[in-house]
């Protein structure tokens, strides 16, 4: 894995089809699902909450929330736990595939698809062997006030 | 007072350098082309609390460069004036001035007089700058006045070695100012050389310039005077050229610095002066001068002119026995600093070490919870361990369940001690407040009575600290406007002292802190008018409630004229805002003319809660015990609905409202009917309801964790828990229920 200037380890996962890839610095750990205490009127792709050696963390279902995948939890399903600006939060994947090294200059801009996809989280399209990965910003994504992880977002929801 | 006050001196001299420290940070993140006005808020905040603290605990410096710093600050927040990096400069150097007081407060630091006067002279132009003189800083001149000295005579004796180069000394001495040779004569070993000094400099940095060449113990300087001035009381007349060029108004930097020089005569006495208690009265030595130029009698409005000594003021020269004390301990700690100040000569504003460090220790909170979360993992496994072996013939396992027995008890124990830990009782909040009101009321002419109620109700630390200025303000509030001058008081019928109550207690799942007076309560139309006047969003017919907090929002303040009691209407917003972050808060009741109540509610975060393990539709959730009055299985006749729809029960001669937990948290209970499930009466605050549950878990003491670290606030949940299993059980939130009943 060759390391210069621009290029950063990302953590490749799953869902459904098709391949992401967020900043690996981001990822805390990797750990296998099991079921979250339900939290009333919390949207359907919060999935509960967990306790992680004595923290209460929120788990939510990227496949719920994107709808892509028929989400099924078995003991093969991955929750991705990551820490976002000090806050720990799950994310259920359809499964983890790869780590590996991105630069910059093999990163596409995202095409504009108009209203029908939302992009503001994606940072661009990158070519992998046969496959194409998505950068996300994973960050954004996860207290972006759709998510409904944050309190702001909750209070303005509300 | 003085004794029972100095013990919270630690925690200020702590709370204001955390504030100076974020008010450094906060002002060199600012991004100067657009400035966040959170972060100049914040800023001014800091600011704001130091010169709050400093003002209750007596420290007027403090509090007078604040007061300064803080009327600019509030210019600045408010887009009246726009922040120039020329600013954050003075700004930033007034943070370490007022660093540098706090410490000459706490250690006995060397004030740094001239960056104490460099800076407030930059403040004061800047706030020519912007067009105003300021209203309320008449103390400023006091140190300009000392920019401009005349020279002052100065009588310097050393004590040298004889072969000391005595010709090398005195050429660097005349650096300092014009020097003639008095005397020299051989005592013993030493070489005894007396010398006048004409110098501009103030005695505190001749003899600062003296310690870089000589040790402290063989010189000493004196201010000459032709006549010593008979010791005064009403000398603050004296005119401020003659007292401020040695420093005398100073006085309360270093607890004088004057008499600091003074009483330096007494611990390396001349020969002449080793019965200095018996001279110390008429002489040069005296360190009794100082003290009662302060003129005991003066106005309480003249502090902001001589500067400061609120205490001595308040001193009756009968008790000069204590003063006597008092001296002696202040020439100690003149004696303490200069000895500091020779070790450490290059950096004499460090303060000493060894102080404040008394059988405490201050840790980080986050390490407690740390400690805190291991052992709540350690009773898990602990309760895992134990439910395997509970299958174990007891017979053939004697020894291993009887180890499990012991585990147990450990842990239990562990626990509760490092639960300690953190709860300490609201005496050692509510105990600042009787100096704070009696002070306050003195200074506003009122008469008041502080109660106290429930200073044993025990609160978590981390609370406590965030308590006390939000409680401060409130108090003030109170005091300032709530309660009314006597002469209304007696005008309106009620008894001309006021009552203010300062009241804790536990209610349901939460922490109440109630500030309660009988005076005037809130006046609708006023806060109205006042609301509309700032542009805050106003709808018809506004509740009461409503309308109250109002007062809560950023830059509200109902008081016409800006009062050092009672800030500019940033404390509500703080307090608002402190308490919420702490995942309380605030509540006013009122009635005009019978007083108000402002209510401080905070959650138990971090708390130990005997909790009632309930089940609802196959999910674990938490009733905290002490809401919970009866349960019971409620029979047909005993369940009503209202409208076809709002659900009773009726309780002996009750009717309560019955709300159903699945309702409220959204999932299919097991049980079809009330009556096939359980109903529990709870309570909170003053109102009852049921509880309609599938059924009863069983009993556990949990420990609370918050939901926001990580996720956000829950409606409805107070909190969560980890249970034996290792899984997530919400805490329900009794008082959202009855909001809802």
């Amino acid at each position: 894995m060759e390391h210069n200037s621009n290029s950063r380890e990302h953590l490749v996962f799953t869902l459904g089809e098709e391949e992401y890839a967020i900043d690996i610095l981001k990822v805390q750990e990797i750990r296998g699902f099991e079921p979250p205490t339900r939290i009333a009127n919390a949207p359907p792709f919060i999935l509960g909450v967990i306790n992680l050696r004595g923290a209460i963390v929120p788990i939510t279902d990227l496949r719920v929330k994107f709808a892509i995948g028929e989400p099924s939890y078995g003991e093969f399903t991955v929750v991705i736990i990551l820490n976002l600006a000090g806050r720990v939060v799950g994310a259920v994947v359809d499964g983890v595939s790869d780590v590996i090294a991105l630069t910059d200059n093999i990163v596409q801009a995202t095409p504009d698809f108009g209203a029908a996809v939302d992009t503001a989280y994606i940072v661009g399209l990158a070519p992998m062997d046969e496959h194409m990965l998505i950068l996300v910003d994973i960050e954004k994504l996860m207290t972006g006030r759709e998510m409904e992880l944050v309190a702001d977002a909750a209070a303005s929801a509300a | 007072m003085e004794v029972d006050l100095s013990k919270f001196f630690g925690a200020f001299f702590e709370e204001a350098e955390e504030h100076l420290a974020s008010f450094e940070s906060l002002l060199l993140g600012l991004d100067l082309n657009a400035p966040d006005s959170e972060d100049l808020n914040a800023i001014f905040r800091a600011a704001h609390s130091i010169k709050g603290g400093a003002g209750t605990f007596g420290f007027n410096d403090l509090a007078a460069l604040t007061h300064i710093l803080e009327n600019l600050l509030d210019r600045v927040r408010k887009g009246s004036m726009a922040i120039t990096p020329e600013m954050v400069d003075i700004f930033l150097r007034t943070g370490d001035v007022l660093a540098n007081m706090v410490a000459v407060h706490r250690d006995g630091a060397t004030p740094d007089l001239a960056g104490i006067a460099t800076v407030q002279s930059a403040l004061e132009a800047l706030e020519h700058a912007a067009g105003e003189i300021p209203p309320d800083a008449p103390e400023a001149h006091v140190y300009v006045a000392t920019l401009a000295p005349s020279p002052t005579d100065w009588r310097l004796n050393l004590r040298l070695d004889p072969a000391a180069d005595t010709a090398a000394l005195l050429a660097s001495l005349a650096n300092l100012g014009a020097i003639t040779e008095l005397a020299r004569q051989h005592e013993g070993e030493l070489l005894l050389l007396q010398l006048a000094i004409q110098s501009l400099d103030s005695g505190e940095d001749l003899r600062e310039s003296l310690a870089f060449v000589l040790p402290s113990d063989r010189f000493e300087l004196q201010s000459h005077h032709p006549e010593p001035t008979p010791p005064a009381a009403g000398s603050v007349a004296t005119p401020p050229s003659s007292t401020a060029s040695e420093g005398t108004d100073f006085g309360f930097f270093e607890d004088s610095p004057a008499q600091a020089t003074e009483a330096f005569g007494f611990f390396e006495p001349l020969p002449a002066q080793t019965d200095a208690g018996a001279s110390a009265g008429d002489t040069d030595y005296g360190f009794f001068e100082p003290l009662p130029s302060i003129a005991p009698d003066a106005p309480a409005g003249r502090e902001g002119v001589d500067y400061g000594y609120l205490d001595a003021q308040a001193v009756k020269q009968a008790e000069a026995a204590r003063q006597a004390e008092q001296a002696e301990a202040q020439a100690a700690a003149a004696k303490a600093a200069e000895a500091s100040k020779l070790a450490e000569a290059a950096q004499h504003n460090r303060r000493a070490g060894d102080k404040g460090e008394a059988a405490t220790i201050r840790v980080d909170v986050t390490k407690v919870d740390q400690l805190l979360n291991f052992v709540g993992e350690l009773v898990i496994t602990q309760s895992m361990l134990a439910q395997s072996a509970s299958g174990l013939d007891p017979l053939l396992h004697t020894r291993l369940l009887a180890g499990i027995d012991q585990l147990q008890r450990n842990t239990r124990e562990l626990q509760e001690s490092v639960m300690s830990i953190r709860m300490i009782p609201m005496s050692t909040v509510f105990s600042r407040f009787p100096r704070v009101v009696r002070d306050l009321a003195a200074k506003l002419g009122k008469k008041v009575e502080l109660r106290l109620v429930g200073e044993q109700t025990e609160l978590d630390k981390g609370f406590v600290e965030k308590l006390v200025d939000p409680l401060t303000h409130l108090v003030r509030n109170s005091l300032d406007h709530g309660i009314e001058s006597t002469e209304t008081r007696v005008a309106r019928g009620k008894p001309e002292t006021g009552m203010l109550t300062l009241a804790a207690f536990q209610q349901g799942g939460n922490v109440v802190i109630e500030v309660r007076d009988d005076g005037a309560g809130l006046n609708r139309e006023r806060i109205l008018a006042k609301a509309r006047e700032n542009g805050l969003p106003l709808a018809d017919g506004m509740t009461d409630q409503d309308v109250w907090m109002l007062i809560f929002e950023a830059g509200f303040s109902t008081a016409a004229e800006v009062t050092d009691v009672s800030g500019r209407g940033v404390g509500m917003d703080v307090v608002r805002k402190n308490i919420q972050s702490m995942g309380g808060s605030v509540e006013i009741e009122s009635m005009s003319g019978f007083g108000s109540t402002m209510r401080i509610r905070l959650p138990l975060t971090l708390a130990i809660l005997d909790g009632m393990l309930v089940g609802s539709g196959g999910e674990t959730y938490i009733l905290p015990l002490n809401a919970i009055r009866q349960s019971l299985q409620p029979v047909a006749e005993q369940c009503r609905t209202v409208n076809g729809r709002g659900r009773v029960v009726q309780v002996r001669n009750d009717y309560l409202p019955l709300i159903a937990l699945h309702e409220v948290v959204g999932c299919t209970p097991k049980s079809s009917q009330p009556t096939e499930g359980i109903v529990m009466l709870i309570e909170s605050g003053n109102q009852q309801m049921a509880l309609w549950v599938d059924e009863l878990l069983g009993q556990q003491q949990v420990v609370v964790k918050n939901l926001e670290a990580n996720y956000r606030r829950v409606q409805g949940m107070s909190g969560a828990t980890i249970l034996g299993d290792g899984r997530v059980a919400l805490i329900v939130d009794v008082s959202a229920l009855a909001r809802k009943a």
